[in-house]
């Protein structure tokens, strides 16, 4: 049976189903322990990818990032703790809810809305990844240079509070990218004359010590025995017809949201759940029930974190470009297999890209049938301190670097990694601006470069083409908004330090 | 720990290691002739070398300005420790191969520290033996058998 050319039923292999529902399984498992995250879900999956085919690897990660999304949720709304940062939304009203009636009806509010927000991100995703492919088939080097700065400047700039140390980060990313042989001319950059540093950092390495190491570090500092408790009340998922319909208009709001916070690059799926909780609050006939134990407080953030994934995955597939943080270790399993997501991928690798835009409504449809059977498993698991779980999840960590290329040199430079960006999450610097940096840093330079051979050195060439000027005009749209942003926090934090302008500028 | 000072030392030492990366990729790239006008291998990496040095100065002109409050970082001994295991453990790995033992030696060691209540010391140690050694067999299944991987 064949749609867009591609073979449906070509989807239905044993090692992709098999990669859905490991995915979906880790991923909620993940994304309910609570501080883990999306990212660590992913980043743990990523080294089974090298073992895998391409098609199988994407729908894991896909998987893993789908499921975590809602595993958040069950943290969130059992123990009132967020699962993930996208699910803290959720917990204002879950956590309340769960007290109310059960468990499990705020659950099923949850897993049905996130199952819905997935399949509206995954529409999105069908509908526009390929009109905005055939569009960048027009562009260039210029185009794609400016596309990545935009990237990176959104992300380093509308997404974290301390914009300076942001940037900061970004660089750092970038100059890590530009490690190892220089791909145009095969001379060694900054390689500490380590013969394993010669194809650049691993990107596992990279991520894992920027991410998952620390995390569980954190956890230690967290308290290694505390003993969590929640109520056991019943924790059946279904719903009827009308508490779904109750909430498919804050469930609209939060999929919508969710599917265009997640194509713009920078914010992320915390950002989108915000945005929805606050737009579906707005629309809603009764505002003043939320916060209060209303299940449409927790349909609209659940579809908007679910919707983020497909979203995120337009730019990714039609660009090249990273929409989240998640979508840029998704990037590093093509990168793994040697494909380079963009406009020509849908002539180079048809099967593939159709393969992951109809997979993703396939994921969204195993996670609610998955997340159907084990939530009341995983809640238990909730229950499980600290002291048991760090040990096992630092092993699995060392492991899955090691296993990516068998080398030492990779669990050191993870080691040195992980320690530094423990502190430096402190002081405020930011990791996922330095993963994206660094999946971006390669194409940005070869972009670069390529553009200034072809106008012999001069950067009048990303002003001067037709392509480039709307993209100059949004640079310089971010730059302006940070600046207001940063000029409208300068004024509170004026106001605040001084108590009677406060009140004289009110009145 | 004063933020203060922890910002200052780690912009002061992004920049030196900023400027250590501007020298490396410099001398490598004389190694081929590109004439002077080409944008080499040096170019980007130059690039960035000079945007970090300017970021860096902000930040330690932002830093100057800020308040100055505390860092903490609870069970710091604690973090310390696992630190320190898992150098050794990968130290010990590279060095002798063994890896199932040593995984072995190191959950349990984890475990047991992670778990420490006097009087109940061999009670925890037996158990933790045991999770480490379940553990283990579960990871030379997946990792082993199914994925075909040598650890």
């Amino acid at each position: 049976m064949t749609l867009f050319g591609f073979d449906i039923l070509g989807l239905f292999t044993l090692t992709n189903i098999v990669a859905i529902i490991i995915g979906n399984f880790i991923g909620l498992l993940i994304g309910a322990l609570p501080g883990l995250g999306t990212m660590f879900a992913i980043v743990l999956l990523l080294p089974a990818t090298y073992v895998m085919s391409p098609l199988s690897s994407v729908l894991l990660l896909l998987a893993a990032y789908q499921g975590s999304e809602y595993g958040g949720s069950i943290s969130s709304i059992v123990l009132g703790i967020p699962g993930t940062p996208a699910s803290t939304a959720t917990l204002l009203d879950g956590n309340t809810l769960a007290k109310q009636k059960s468990p499990g009806k705020a659950l099923g509010f949850s897993l049905t809305s996130s199952m819905m927000g997935g399949l509206f991100g995954g529409l999105v995703l069908i509908t526009l990844t390929i009109p905005i492919s055939k569009f960048a088939l027009h562009i260039s080097d210029p185009e794609i240079f400016l596309i990545c700065f935009i990237g990176l400047m959104a992300v380093g700039l509308l997404s974290t509070k301390n914009k300076i140390n942001s940037l900061i980060s970004t660089i750092i990313g970038l100059m890590a990218g530009t490690m190892g042989m220089d791909i145009l001319t095969g001379i060694p950059r900054f390689t500490l004359g380590i013969s394993d540093l010669s194809d650049g950092i691993n990107i596992i390495s990279f991520v894992v010590g920027l991410f998952a190491i620390p995390e569980i570090l954190s956890m230690i500092g967290e308290g290694l025995n505390q003993k969590r408790t929640y109520e056991s009340g019943k924790m059946k998922t279904r719903l009827t017809l009308k508490e779904v319909r109750s909430v498919i208009k804050a469930t609209g709001i939060g999929a919508a949201i969710g599917a265009m916070v997640g194509a713009f690059p920078g914010l992320g799926a915390d950002a989108a759940a915000w945005f929805s909780y606050t737009a579906a609050k707005k629309a809603s006939k009764r505002p003043e029930l939320f916060g209060k134990g209303n299940p449409e407080g927790i349909a609209a953030p659940e579809a908007a974190n679910n919707a983020t994934v497909g979203g995120s995955l337009v730019p990714l597939l039609s660009l090249g470009i990273p929409g989240t943080a998640s979508a840029s270790i998704i990037l590093g399993a093509f990168m793994i297999h040697g494909i380079q997501p963009g406009p020509q991928i849908f002539a180079n690798q048809h099967d593939l890209v159709y393969g992951i835009l109809f997979g993703t409504i396939l994921i969204t449809i195993a996670m609610f049938i998955l997340g159907k059977f084990v939530t009341s498993l995983f809640t238990r698991v909730l229950l499980v301190p600290s002291s048991f779980l760090i040990p096992f999840l630092l092993i699995l960590t060392l492991i899955g670097i090691y296993s990516s290329k068998g080398s030492f040199t990779d669990l050191w430079v993870a080691m040195v990694i992980s320690v530094v960006m423990f502190i430096l999450r402190k002081l405020e610097f930011s990791a996922p601006s330095m993963v994206i940096a660094f999946v971006l840093g390669p194409i940005m330079e070869i972009s670069l470069r390529r553009s200034l051979v072809l106008s012999n050195g001069s950067y009048s060439i990303f002003f001067t083409r037709m392509y480039s000027l709307p993209l100059v005009f949004i640079v310089a749209a971010i730059f302006i908004m940070s600046l207001l942003g940063w000029y409208k926090n300068r004024k509170k934090a004026v106001k605040s330090a001084v108590p009677g302008l406060e009140s004289a500028s009110d009145s | 720990m004063s933020s203060k000072l922890a910002s200052y030392t780690a912009l002061l030492l992004i920049l030196l290691l900023d400027i250590a990366y501007f020298v490396s990729v410099n001398k490598s790239s004389k190694l081929i002739h590109t004439g002077s006008e080409s944008i080499g291998p040096a170019y980007f990496p130059n690039l960035l070398a000079v945007i970090l040095v300017v970021l860096c100065l902000i930040g330690l002109l932002q830093t100057a300005r800020k308040e100055d409050t505390k860092i903490h970082i609870p069970h710091f001994k604690m973090i310390g420790f696992t630190v320190a295991l898992m150098v050794l453990f990968i130290l010990s790995w590279s060095a002798f191969g063994w890896f199932y033992l040593q995984n072995i030696l190191f959950l349990t060691i984890l475990l047991t520290v992670y778990r420490y209540k006097p009087g109940k010391i061999l009670y925890i140690t037996f158990t933790s033996l045991l999770l480490s050694m379940i553990a283990t067999a579960f990871i030379y299944a997946v990792f082993n058998l199914v994925m075909h991987s040598t650890l």
